[in-house]
């Protein structure tokens, strides 16, 4: 079976959900019905079609042939079935989560064609059909991160997103073109299989630029924190498998270029800033979700970071942890602000702890970002910190993984505080009661998926890789030294943000002070894009200028055209004699063509 | 006997079937049984022609008929197109019966068009084409038979054109046969008279086909005629003399290429800039159609001009896709027609009147404006492309400029289609909702995904031209 019938089902429901204006209650669980088809769809594929390559013609022009490349290889394989199976568990929230019938269809549809997309990013297996998927991806976050339009901030933080995603449309583009001139294929395999160039580094360092604007990795991160306008399944879709993977994904898929290119210490330095930065924006946000937020764009930095280090291995088992306890806690985020009447800064936000299956529920998804044993997230985090040979790669991952527990303790632990006032906590204690079932269930599942997400530490390395260098990779496995490392480091946080945040129940930080303003470099990094939107808002008003020109000169060809028209329009005047006419000059003119 | 030849005679008995169904239509004077039966055939008909398609046979049939892929490719497609065309005339005012017996007749000449193997049999198939599709533009009413004279003279004029063609070329083959005369009579090279024989069939062909001289009748027939029969004239005629026009000037005067594509490319670029400039003043959307339509014939004539395997693909996958465009289009204007809605100013606030419809026409105009991801932008990219590859850099660069001029007036009409006015809903019947919607499946589907139309395109081409 073609590997592209697995979005089939999504694209169907989608489209099914959108025309379901009058029946609104129902277009969630069409969604979630097809979402199950491609679920089975994606698992029958990855089990009997495993290994194998696809390619049909899209076209062939003139010799030029375009194909839709699509393989079932490892890497292929997980990220298709992560996004398969955590698709499901997002319609099944946002059952419970979107509670505004008229939008329901509209929401629907749009998360149904996201999630298409990204499959269709999981199969592809050339720069054509990553692209269609990638734009796709683009075009479909936009309209989700700007879903409740209409209110106040909303479209300006959708505007910014697509903005930082097309520059690295363009780039993508620009490096597809290159790559085309350099092998006239764009194959990823066989691209990684014909001999290396020289000028391949130009193509890569853009494909880079393509993947830290998806990927929301330092200097163009700062829409990531934005996206938290958008509704919380939403986000919960878009940190865990789609979007965001989509730019660590594709640089796990090309490794061995980026490796012959020399490029790794690029991934390296650039998923480490980014990495730090996120972690220390965490400490200082209070906003509930950009708190998570900032956390994703850590783990993708120390994604990169694994990849960096030529560990691919590592990479991947992070990415598979990562998609389960991101998704668990967005989740957990969104039912906890659900039952505050959307309340996003975690200080107004309280009792967190009186629905006991949320709260379990998220204290293993707080557990596995710590990275405390056997929880998957440790599988996940010290698997990079025992390929890390460098010792200031080393330092700075523990200094971080500190700072991941102190972020994500302070998280849990500032919500979990009860109203002061009885009136107000019973009628709390009745709204968390009153979750929707769906929405728990989802959290339920995803806690299951983060206990056990582990095991995938034991199935990794015995996979198949793809891809000419396959067997340079560093090997996967967790050193004792780093483990105890890791859990005294998380111990440390937690017992800090113990200490200061139960003990001492200190209230919120003043951003005065210089130590906010260092560890909330989020303003900074807005200014600067501030000043090159500006310097480039001048460039455009030049440019604008040459366009009235430009426009000028086209009124006056368009007028001296409907002149010519005009003249033109009257040859034919009805008179059936002057059309016999014209057709004799014709043949003259035919004869007189031929003639000379 | 090989057993594909069967499936040819099934072919010829399927025409004598619809000659016999379209006699039988006055007599019984039912109208459901004569479309029913119509359908049928003409569905058979496509299959026939898709099986011959498939198999890639190429003999010829009682010496009248040649079937090979090019041939059985247009017999499918114009049979499609003809269903959809009789669909449309089905609620048509005017009487069913007799529409249809003209039609059958109509239908038997089109289909025979590509598949005759002699001057003699293409020149009776383009009368048996035309004269019927005169008369049925008559049956409507009185005010109908101004626009049938015209297209009668002219397609008088065209036709003792094309038979003293014929017999100018009558020296050097005398079966008339349409297999090239170079090979059939020893070396012609340099003989005016063949030359003149070419020229007269080029200027003949292309009053039908509505290329600049030529085409000055078309806007008044065009306009004048009711709208289904323009998208018949449009869609179908005008594509089974540019088939004819290939079949002459690709198979039988080969040998002289060099000195017609000349003759293509002034055409080409005549046509294009006619059509599209003529269209920019229209106030009426039908006749702004029908300009329209001539500049797409200007488009088809690039991948004349180019003459090579890559250029007749692509004219041949552009008049598969101007057909489908133009047939839904018109099925659009001949509702809005009905309902009194004619000029542009009288679209205006057309979204709010039907929503669906004025959808609809936007994808259709934007397929013919060249519009990714349409139909109507792979057929000009192909186009173009392959005049590039024929080094028609100069061509290829008017027919773009021509594009872009072409965005003006169809935009107009886009634009006023969307312009916030309230006017109270109108429901379009189901037939031409049906007709519509296929149109806009195949420009819509086969736009993202060319492929399989590029390939039987290609692979009559091929044929064709005997690679």
């Amino acid at each position: 079976m073609l590997p592209l019938f697995v979005i089939a089902p999504l694209l169907f429901g989608g489209f099914i959900s959108l025309f379901m204006r009058g029946r609104s209650h129902i277009a969630g669980w069409t969604a979630f019905a097809f979402s199950i088809a491609s679920l089975i769809l994606a698992a029958y594929e990855v089990l009997y079609s495993f290994g194998k390559a696809y390619s049909i013609t899209w076209f062939a022009i003139s010799g030029l042939v375009v194909h839709i490349s699509m393989s079932i290889y490892t890497l292929n394989a997980i990220l298709l079935m992560l996004v398969a199976l955590v698709t499901p568990l997002i319609m099944l929230y946002s059952i419970g989560y979107m509670d505004v019938p008229s939008e329901r269809p509209r929401f629907f549809f749009e998360i149904s064609i996201f999630a298409a997309s990204m499959m269709l990013f999981a199969i592809s297996a050339n720069f054509i059909t990553m692209f269609i998927a990638w734009e796709l991806l683009g075009i479909t976050s936009y309209l989700l991160i700007g879903f409740w339009y209409h209110k106040e901030r909303v479209p300006y933080a959708a505007r910014k997103s697509i903005t930082t995603i097309l520059i690295g449309d363009m780039a993508m583009l620009s490096a597809m073109v290159l790559i085309w001139n350099a092998f006239h294929t764009f194959n990823f395999y066989s691209i990684m299989a014909s001999p290396y160039i020289n000028a391949m580094q130009i193509p890569l360092l853009l494909i880079l630029a393509a993947v830290f604007t998806k990927s929301a990795q330092f200097p163009f991160h700062e829409w990531l924190a934005d996206a938290m306008e958008g509704p919380t399944p939403v986000s919960a879709f878009l940190h865990s498998s789609t979007m965001v993977k989509a730019g660590v994904f594709l640089v796990a898929l090309l490794l061995p270029l980026f490796y012959e290119a020399h490029l790794l210490y690029v991934i390296l330095a650039f998923g480490i800033a980014t990495a730090f930065i996120g972690a220390t924006n965490a400490i200082a946000e209070r906003h509930i979700k950009r708190i998570l937020a900032y956390s994703t764009m850590e783990d993708l930095g120390i994604m990169l970071v694994a990849l960096g280090l030529h560990a691919l291995l590592a990479a991947m088992l992070f990415f598979i942890v990562q998609t389960f306890y991101k998704a668990l806690l967005f989740m957990s985020a969104g039912s906890i602000m659900k039952a505050n009447d959307n309340a996003e800064n975690i200080y107004l936000i309280k009792g967190s702890t009186k629905n006991r299956l949320l709260f379990i529920s998220t204290l293993f998804g707080v557990g596995s970002i710590a990275g405390i044993f056997p929880l998957s997230g440790f599988f996940g985090k010290v698997a990079i910190d025992s390929v890390a040979s460098n010792i200031y790669v080393y330092i700075l991952l523990t200094v971080i993984e500190f700072a991941s527990s102190i972020y994500i303790f302070r998280w849990l632990f500032i919500p979990m505080r009860d109203p002061l006032t009885k009136g107000i906590d019973a009628e709390l204690t009745a709204k968390y009661k009153n979750i929707p079932k769906t929405m728990l269930y989802a959290i339920a599942v995803l806690a299951l998926l983060v206990a056990i997400g582990g095991f995938a530490y034991a199935y990794l390395p015995g996979l198949p890789y793809a891809g000419v260098f396959a067997n340079t990779y560093m090997p996967l496995h967790i050193s004792l030294v780093s483990g105890l490392t890791e859990t005294i480091a998380v111990l440390l946080g937690i017992s800090v943000t113990y200490y200061i945040y139960v003990k001492m129940n200190l209230k919120g930080m003043s951003s005065h002070r210089a130590l906010h303003t260092l560890l909330y470099n989020s303003i900074a990094v807005n200014w600067v894009y501030s000043i090159i939107a500006a310097a480039f808002y001048e460039i455009g008003g030049i440019v604008n200028s040459f366009d009235y020109a430009l426009y000028w000169f086209i009124v006056m060809g368009g007028d001296g055209l409907v002149f010519i028209a005009e003249r033109l329009r009257r040859i034919v005047n009805g008179q059936i004699n002057a059309y016999a006419v014209a057709f004799a000059a014709g043949i003259i003119l035919l004869v007189i063509i031929i003639a000379v | 006997m090989a057993s594909i030849e069967y499936f040819g005679y099934a072919l010829f008995a399927l025409l004598a079937l619809l000659a016999l169904a379209a006699m039988a239509a006055p007599f019984h004077r039912r109208k459901k049984v004569s479309f029913v039966l119509g359908a049928v055939i003409l569905a058979a008909i496509t299959l026939t022609a898709s099986y011959l398609f498939a198999s890639g046979s190429s003999f010829y049939l009682l010496n009248i008929f040649r079937i090979y892929p090019f041939s059985m490719l247009f017999v499918g497609v114009f049979s499609i197109l003809l269903l959809l065309v009789m669909a449309l005339s089905y609620d048509a005012p005017g009487s069913f019966d007799s529409f249809f017996m003209l039609f059958g007749f109509a239908a038997l000449g089109i289909v025979m068009v590509p598949m005759a193997s002699s001057l003699i049999g293409l020149l009776l198939s383009l009368e048996l084409a035309s004269i019927p599709t005169v008369f049925m533009i008559a049956i409507n009413g009185k005010k109908f038979i101004e626009s049938s004279v015209k297209l009668l003279i002219m397609s008088g004029i065209a036709i003792s054109i094309l038979v003293f063609g014929m017999a100018l070329a009558f020296p050097y083959d005398a079966q008339l046969s349409l297999v090239q005369i170079g090979s059939a009579s020893g070396p012609i090279e340099g003989s005016y008279l063949a030359l003149l024989a070419l020229v007269l069939f080029i200027g003949g062909l292309s009053i039908e086909a509505a290329l600049f001289p030529f085409n000055l009748w078309v806007p008044d027939v065009y306009e004048g005629a009711p709208a289904n029969m323009s998208a018949m004239l449009s869609g179908i005629n005008k594509k089974v003399a540019l088939v004819a026009m290939m079949e002459i000037s690709f198979a039988m005067f080969a040998v002289y290429s060099s000195t017609y594509v000349t003759i293509f490319m002034v055409l080409s670029i005549f046509t294009m800039f006619f059509g599209n400039l003529a269209a920019m003043v229209q106030k009426s959307v039908k006749r702004l159609l029908a300009y329209s339509s001539i500049s797409q014939a200007g488009y088809i004539l690039v991948g004349f001009a180019a003459a090579s395997q890559y250029g007749l693909e692509a004219s041949i996958f552009q008049m598969i896709t101007h057909s489908f465009m133009i047939i839904g289009a018109f099925a659009v204007i001949m509702f809005l027609e009905n309902q009194g809605i004619k000029t542009i100013d009288e679209y205006r606030g057309m979204s709010s009147r039907n929503r669906y419809l004025s959808i609809a026409l936007s994808l259709l105009l934007l397929s013919m404006a060249g519009v990714p991801p349409l139909m109507g932008f792979d057929g000009k990219f192909l186009l173009f492309t392959s005049a590039i590859k024929s080094d028609l850099l100069a061509l290829a660069f008017i027919a773009i400029l021509n594009s872009f001029l072409s965005i003006y007036y169809y935009g107009k009409v886009i634009i006023a289609m969307y312009q916030p006015k309230k006017e109270e809903r109108i429901v379009a019947p189901k037939a031409i909702i049906a007709v519509i919607s296929i149109a806009l499946f195949v420009i819509i589907i086969f736009g993202m995904y060319p492929q399989p139309i590029i390939s039987i395109a290609a692979k009559a081409a091929s044929a064709l031209l005997g690679i």
